[in-house]
């Protein structure tokens, strides 16, 4: 990899993989399963209308349908909440902001402080039941390129907010000092 | 221009200008159609000798109304704008934000010396503001002050009111005499994708043809066609689509050319310092400048026609064209038709090194071969019970799926060097993408489940001009390179957007 990273200097960062990253708070797998539950009870009401409509001719088939979705429910409520919870976090260094997320599909993602345009504390009403809320760093790429933290205590996200805006500032300064 | 605390009306030509833009807006009147369609005839006649001239008026007087009602005042660091006749807008332009400006001289200034100075500014929806019916002079002015200012507030701070490349010799200067525009029209013909539009046509014209067959009967043309019918043994209608099809295409392209012709007439691209400025256009003049330190990405290409005419097309683009496919060609900075030397140089011009491209792993074309393939072999099988033995000709198709597939992974190569990131992809042309690393917004590694097997993963980097991926690297080095790369952009302290 000698020839791929002509610039390793004394400057360059340590690698991410070895970082202490920061798990997010358990209470979110509570915020998943809500959202969850709630997608499923509206298949399963449709399902039951759609019974109620055209009799009970159509009860075989769409009983297997709501069975399956509730197989998958059951999953996604059981086994996937908690994993994705496991495996979201984040880390935030002096110079740069990191979130790890996924199950299957894992992705880290990263922006340098000097590039963030605004942070944002998001919280839902699900969220808000829990005293959680969501960072959400912005960038200049458009309208994918944002950094979002979910599930952190609502004290937390406002602390993190206030520490990466006061980075900002502080990279602000420097770029105006050289 | 100088600095004026006072509200400024543009020249009264400007009218011309407000009259231009309120004409599509005449569409928004299409409902008063429908009563004249469903009417009867005594309504027709009501609506021409009434309902025209009022609508005539209507817009004269919409027309002044909106000149009437817009003015400008330019501050030491801004320009304000106030326009509207009953929303009232006002909005304010950082000279600092702008990240592109340019100057157009439509035809209908021309005779007066008037210009319209379009500005265009970053932010997550790019606005532009257009101030139409300065004089030439002013307009020039007002855009080096601009100019200069992004560039020098950024720098130190300080503002230098004095404007002094408007009259320096250019640095480097490209022109492109009508030859190669003439080629610009051929490589890039959108109007192509119309054609499929056509097609429903052709049942329309299948009786038209008929008929003019008959009359085609004695005419020279006829016997030409008769002639190629009977020597190469194909019917006559087959003849005549073959001929339609391809005075069709010559129509298209003879149009594509044209539209090039119009657009950038006279291309004259220059730097002087760190400015690079366009100016082309026949109808419309338009001069088109960007500071470097704005650019965001490079991207050079060539299609299949480009490659056979041995010619490149190179965009600069600046932050917030990232909205996507709608910004079109004559809102980017552009380089329409390079030839290899010209891009080289252009090239120096801009510092892009030259690329070693290194190739992404092979499983890039393993997954998608295999699933095409599984697929087709099971097309394959299911057809043999209905259709028998023939079915084997399906698997031919393997062949070629691999083939497609090996030759998309062997254009594609990706090459890191000091200040540069870029990608390049292809099949049979090449589009090469070139981001300075010091600017990247985001970056991400991703690994999907199958490529986690391979250990393998993707890396996308954000620009402020859309997103790149390099697609299956070894995960160790897709998070080396990720590292190194985050190293440069928190270590790059210069001004960048």
């Amino acid at each position: 990899m000698a020839q791929l990273d002509p610039v390793v200097t004394d400057e360059t960062l340590p690698p991410l993989l070895d970082e202490p990253w920061r798990p997010i708070d358990p209470r979110y797998c509570g915020v998943l399963r809500i959202v969850v539950f709630i997608y499923l009870f509206i298949i399963c009401l449709a399902g039951a209308l759609f019974v109620w409509r055209s009799g009970l001719v159509a009860l075989p088939v769409i009983g297997y349908l709501l069975g399956g979705v509730c197989l998958l429910g059951a999953f996604l409520l059981f086994v996937w909440a908690p994993r994705r919870v496991r495996h979201t976090q984040y880390l935030l260094r002096e110079k740069d902001v990191h979130i790890r997320v996924g199950f299957w599909w894992h992705s880290t993602t990263s922006a340098g402080n000097n590039r963030v345009q605004h942070t944002e504390v998001t919280q839902g009403p699900i969220e808000r039941w829990f005293g959680l809320s969501k960072l959400v760093v912005y960038t200049a790429g458009g309208g994918q390129s944002d950094v979002k933290i979910p599930g952190l205590p609502t004290d937390t996200a406002h602390r993190l907010k206030n520490y990466l805006t006061q980075q900002v500032v502080a990279e602000e300064l420097l770029d105006a000092a050289e | 221009m100088q600095p004026n605390k006072e509200w400024q009306r543009v020249s009264p030509i400007a009218t011309i200008y407000f009259f231009v833009k309120s004409i599509p807006h005449l569409i928004n009147f299409w409902p008063a159609l429908v009563p004249l369609l469903a009417g009867g005839e005594t309504l027709r006649q009501l609506a021409l000798m009434y309902g025209v001239p009022a609508l005539l008026v209507l817009l004269i007087v919409s027309v002044f109304l909106q000149y009437w009602f817009f003015s400008y005042k330019v501050e030491p660091t801004r320009l304000t704008l106030r326009s509207g006749v009953l929303n009232r807008k006002r909005l304010t332009l950082d000279f600092e934000r702008v990240q592109q400006a340019d100057i157009a001289h439509p035809f209908y200034f021309r005779p007066f010396n008037l210009a319209t100075l379009g500005f265009e500014s970053a932010g997550s929806a790019q606005q532009e503001v257009d101030v139409p019916g300065l004089s030439v002079q002013a307009a020039e002015n007002l855009r080096q002050r601009v100019l200069e200012q992004a560039a020098q507030s950024t720098e130190d701070g300080t503002i230098d009111a004095q404007p002094e490349t408007l009259d320096r010799e250019p640095e480097f200067s490209l022109h492109l005499p009508p030859t190669e525009i003439l080629r610009y029209g051929l490589m890039h013909n959108t109007l192509l994708y119309l054609a499929p539009l056509a097609a429903p046509l052709g049942q329309y014209l299948g009786p038209l043809i008929e008929t003019s067959v008959a009359s085609l009967e004695h005419s020279q043309v006829y016997g030409l066609v008769t002639w190629v019918s009977d020597n190469l043994a194909v019917s006559v209608t087959l003849v005549l689509a073959l001929m339609a099809v391809m005075a069709g295409t010559a129509l298209l392209f003879g149009l594509s050319v044209i539209l090039a012709l119009v657009r950038y007439w006279n291309y004259q691209l220059t730097r002087v310092g760190d400015r690079f400025q366009y100016r082309a256009g026949l109808t419309t003049i338009r001069t088109r400048g960007f500071k470097h330190y704005k650019l965001q990405k490079v991207t050079i290409s060539q299609g299949l026609i480009a490659r056979l005419l041995r010619r490149y097309t190179m965009h600069i683009s600046k932050a917030g064209s990232f909205s996507a496919a709608q910004v079109q060609d004559n809102q980017r900075f552009i380089v329409p038709v390079l030839d290899i030397v010209n891009v080289l140089l252009l090239r120096g011009e801009l510092s892009l090194p030259t690329a070693q491209w290194l190739s992404v792993s092979r499983f890039y074309l393993v997954f998608p071969v295999l699933t095409l393939s599984v697929i087709t072999l099971a097309a394959v099988v299911t057809g043999w019970f209905t259709l028998g033995a023939v079915s084997l000709l399906g698997l031919l198709f393997i062949p070629l799926i691999y083939g497609y597939f090996w030759r998309r992974w062997h254009c594609l190569g990706y090459y890191r060097s000091a200040e540069w990131l870029a990608l390049r992809t292809g099949f049979i042309g090449f589009t090469e993408r070139w981001l300075p690393t010091g600017k990247l917004q985001k970056i991400r590694v991703v690994a999907t489940p199958v490529s986690r097997c391979f250990g393998l993963a993707h890396l996308q980097v954000w620009s402020a001009d859309g997103v790149l991926t390099i697609p299956c690297l070894p995960a160790a080095m897709a998070s080396d390179l990720r590292d190194s790369l985050l190293t440069d952009v928190v270590n790059y302290r210069r001004a960048w957007l």
